[in-house]
């Protein structure tokens, strides 16, 4: 046999063919389906998600704020830290060079 | 048992159980056969069955009327069909990386050769390498073809379910066979 005629007998292979059986009990399957969907519908009713959802964002919001405060605390405590140590280095310059009063004694 | 077609959709819209089941019984041949034609295994067909007769009855308050009821239920088993073909294309490309973890994965890889129930024995092989070199058409001439030739719509019906002219689908399904005879040919060369 030729490739020729090979091909065109492939082509023609599902010529004529039988539609195919579907399974006799598909309409008693859909019809579980349906209801187990409606189960589930029933189960995650809108407004229990839309309540988990808000009280999700709102743990997230509160979180956020809490981690904000605590960051902007301990910035606040370390320069009060620094701006002590600053003075106290100025107290002991002005101490070791004599520098007590704003006016100069020459 | 419900006979006219306005009577069926009517029934539908109220949710009337009767009329879905007589819908079913008269569709679900047609749809099965028209999934099989596309996913090529029998079980993927039969899910995506149940998936498209869901899809009626929770969407049928939407349905207009403006086509025949038969072509809107095409047009939904097509597009079902071919998303749980985009699906399967993706889980594939991951397939590589699941499969280091788990076995189970070796339908995907290998997706065994695909035999139509309704094809004679003797053709069923033939069948076969056609069905492998359909997989690799467009999609817009994988549909015109499958629909022509594996679920036996004329012409003007590909054209309602595809909402394109007769014009187009003489073309798809030209293009489709000349694609095809050319992936034969590498076929039969190896």
């Amino acid at each position: 046999m030729t490739k020729n005629n090979k091909i065109e007998e492939t082509i023609q292979s599902i010529e004529g063919l039988k539609r195919a059986d579907a399974n006799p009990f598909l309409y008693a399957k859909i019809m579980q389906r349906l209801k187990e969907q409606t189960t589930v519908k029933k189960v995650h009713s809108p407004s229990k998600v839309f309540i988990l959802r808000f009280a999700l964002i709102l743990i997230f919001a509160i979180l956020v704020n809490v981690y904000t405060f605590i960051s902007y605390s301990d910035n606040n405590f370390v320069s009060d830290k620094s701006v002590q140590t600053t003075n106290q280095n100025l107290q002991s310059f002005t101490k070791e060079y004599s520098i007590t009063g704003s006016t100069y004694n020459y | 048992m419900i006979t006219d077609e306005n009577l069926l959709i009517k029934g539908l819209t109220k949710g009337d159980e009767d009329a879905f089941k007589t819908l079913v019984d008269d569709f679900k041949d047609r749809v099965y056969n028209t999934s099989l034609g596309f996913v090529h295994n029998p079980q993927d067909a039969e899910d995506i069955s149940q998936e498209v007769f869901i899809e009626i009855f929770e969407s049928v308050k939407g349905f207009e009327g403006k086509a025949k009821l038969s072509t809107w239920i095409y047009r939904i088993t097509v597009t079902k069909s071919l998303d749980f073909i985009r699906s399967r294309k993706r889980k594939k490309r991951f397939a590589f990386f699941t499969s280091l973890f788990d076995d189970s994965d070796k339908l995907i890889h290998d997706p065994p050769d695909f035999t139509h129930p309704g094809i004679e024995i003797e053709k069923q092989e033939q069948a076969s390498i056609l069905f492998k070199a359909m997989n690799k058409l467009p999609e817009n001439q994988k549909i015109a073809y499958t629909l022509n030739k594996i679920e036996g719509l004329s012409y003007s019906e590909i054209c309602e379910v595809m909402n394109i002219s007769l014009s187009s689908v003489e073309s798809l399904i030209h293009r489709a066979k000349n694609n095809l005879r050319k992936l034969l040919e590498n076929y039969y060369n190896k």
